[in-house]
């Protein structure tokens, strides 16, 4: 079945529409065997229905889709030994925690004492030892959740996909969860394709994002290559980035908001421009500066985050923690260097 | 919903009217025909003038006695289980058939298709039983569907009465399976067949009951299509009923009243076991 090498998933332009609504255009990408992948994105983006056709769920209109180069084209959902792991749970309601773990080893035959061990070691592994006997109407939103990924995890699948595993949970649980997840799938060393609208769940679990937009991919990469140099103005907004100003560049200087601005290389036409939070410097003399007024103050420990009101448009920027104690005056000049301070994202 | 409760004295008035109306409509003949199939009659034929108070169950011990050595007379013992083994087959075809064809509506809704089989599969609730019992013996007296002979006869016209109750009962319990259901249980290996085995059946096992119950109580009261479609020995209750009633004499009469009775509990009984087992806001009934 398997070829020597494994090679892990491979989609290629897969392209899908419902009537005239295009779901994704053209996507493709590669997961190496044992990685962990994010796609990020807002939802109706295409995420769900991406992963729909990786699990042979739809069909896509055109693409292909290889697991250790087999195409996947012909084979369907239940032969395929994905895992997937659904926003809600989709736990079965007429059964309880162990006749849904076990559903997937029932569906491979596995005989009764099998079942039983290894029902028991996912229910460990997911911390809910003794939950066997329990109905999963009774289950609270954090053990369901648990409960759902015990049950994809069970019959071993060589690759694990999930869909906003923690949508639906409260921020605490969210982040504390992710963490155990994060544990869990590495230890396994499973290919995992994780899907969120989330990007700190996306950074915090993946090596790798893939960020999605529209039914298309707009980038791919690290998670620090895509903070350091995000390809478009979208993914700079999605990923929180802030100081974003839209600006028109006229060779070595552009127009913006806050008013004409140093460019560190020539750019003609409207683009992008993202002052680095962190660049900045209060007072002393330099060459470029920035007046504006200094309009709050928040102390985060480590540094002091100030908003600063520049010709009507507010941006923030991080200056070192004794910059919160109380000024004598509310204007703020601002001194940076165009090459470290000032980045150029394509509109 | 947005019901609100009846607050003024005149509307309070009126609802219980109505209800009382209902109630008389619905109580006084079933009432009656128990009372009566209790109370003696003499052999002038003149029912007791006390119905109630003289009080015997002659007409229930009379059932098996052929006293006037009718032709194709069957007891009213035979009578009833015959009723009880068609309404048995009855069940088992109506949902064998009103499964997939649920099923298949469940799928399609909205969709020209499923509008189609809506419209065909409660056909039988349009068309009278008289009608579709001789179109039964119009369209079936051919080889290779030569049923008129056959016991399944009379089981099939019931199924098709029954069907539309059956389809309403399970479609709206289907349409309420999150397909994301399916979708786990396909992703963890289980078939088409599987899926529809170990999700879609026990999640709709009640709107089964249900369903069966109606077809069940169908089968056991049908007249029309019966009345044209059993074979004289074989007569199902109504059917005895209606001859007991075609022959004269006071004990005829009683008899027909005794089996009614039998006939109305049963049935109660099976409507009281929906109710029970009847899911708040998921029937159409």
């Amino acid at each position: 079945m398997h070829p020597m090498q494994p090679t892990g998933l491979q989609v290629t332009g897969i392209t899908k529409s419902f009537g005239s609504l295009k779901a994704l255009r053209d996507v493709s990408f590669h997961l190496s065997p044992g990685s962990m992948t994010a796609v990020l994105g807002p939802s109706g983006c295409g995420k769900s229905t991406l992963l729909n056709i990786i699990a042979g769920l739809e069909t896509a209109d055109h693409g292909e889709v290889f697991w250790d180069d087999q195409p996947l084209a012909t084979i369907p959902a239940h032969l395929r030994g994905f895992g997937l792991m659904f926003q809600d749970y989709a736990l079965f309601p007429h059964l309880n925690v162990f006749e849904n773990v076990s559903f997937g080893l029932r569906m491979a035959h596995m005989p009764l004492p099998a079942m039983h061990r290894r029902v028991q070691e996912v229910l460990e592994l997911v911390g809910l030892r003794d939950f066997e006997k329990r109905e999963v109407n009774n289950l609270s939103g954090g053990e369901a959740q648990r409960i759902a990924l015990a049950r994809s995890l069970a019959p071993q699948p060589h690759f694990l996909m999930l869909d906003e595993p923690f949508g639906s949970l409260d921020r605490n649980l969210r982040e504390r969860l992710t963490g155990e997840l994060r544990l869990i799938l590495r230890s396994l060393g499973l290919t995992t394709l994780y899907v969120t609208h989330d990007q700190e769940e996306a950074f915090s679990l993946a090596s790798h994002i893939i960020v999605m937009n529209q039914g298309q991919v707009v980038q791919m990469g690290a998670p620090q290559e895509i903070f350091q140099a995000p390809a478009n103005a979208f993914v700079a907004r999605f990923i929180g980035l802030r100081n974003l100003l839209s600006a028109v560049g006229f060779g070595e200087r552009a127009q913006t908001d806050i008013g004409w601005l140093p460019l560190p290389y020539p750019v003609n036409g409207p683009i992008t421009l993202l002052l680095r939070p962190d660049s900045m410097r209060l007072a002393g003399e330099a060459e470029y500066q920035l007046e504006g007024t200094l309009t709050e103050r928040i102390f985060l420990g480590h540094s002091c985050r100030a908003a600063i009101n520049i010709n009507g448009t507010t941006l923030s920027f991080d200056f070192p923690p004794q910059t919160c104690l109380p000024a004598e005056t509310d204007v703020a000049r601002l001194s940076f260097d165009p090459a470290t301070a000032i980045q150029i994202i394509p509109a | 919903m947005t019901q609100q409760h009846l607050s003024t004295w005149s509307s309070r008035l009126g609802a219980a009217v109505v209800i009382s109306i209902l109630v008389g409509l619905l109580i006084t003949p079933l009432a009656a025909l128990a009372l009566r199939s209790v109370t003696p009659i003499y052999d002038h034929g003149q029912a007791s003038s006390q119905p109630g108070i003289e009080f015997n169950l002659d007409f229930y011990r009379e059932r098996n006695q052929n006293r006037r050595q009718s032709f194709f007379y069957a007891p009213p013992t035979t009578a009833m289980l015959i009723s009880l083994g068609y309404a048995a087959i009855t069940v088992t075809l109506s949902l064998a058939l009103g499964f997939p064809a649920a099923y298949a509506l469940a799928r399609n809704r909205g969709s020209l298709t499923g509008k189609a089989l809506d419209a065909a599969l409660m056909l039988p609730l349009g068309t009278s039983s008289v009608t579709l019992g001789l179109g039964f013996i119009l369209a079936l007296d051919h080889p290779p569907l030569d049923l008129r002979t056959s016991p399944l006869l009379v089981p099939l016209a019931h199924t098709l009465v029954a069907l539309p109750f059956v389809v309403r009962s399970l479609v709206p319990a289907l349409l309420s399976i999150k397909p994301r259901l399916r979708q786990a249980a396909s992703v963890l290996g289980a078939s088409p067949f599987q899926v529809t085995w170990r999700v879609d059946l026990p999640l709709v096992s009640r709107a089964l009951l249900v369903a069966g119950t109606f077809a069940f109580t169908i089968s056991l009261g049908e007249f029309g299509a019966t009345a044209l479609l059993a074979r004289p020995e074989y007569p199902t209750i109504p059917i005895a009923i209606y001859r007991f009633l075609g022959q004269p004499g006071a004990l005829n009469y009683g008899q027909a009243l005794a089996m009614s009775t039998l006939l109305m509990i049963v049935c109660a009984a099976g409507m009281l076991l929906i109710e029970r087992f009847r899911l708040p806001d998921t029937e159409a009934f």
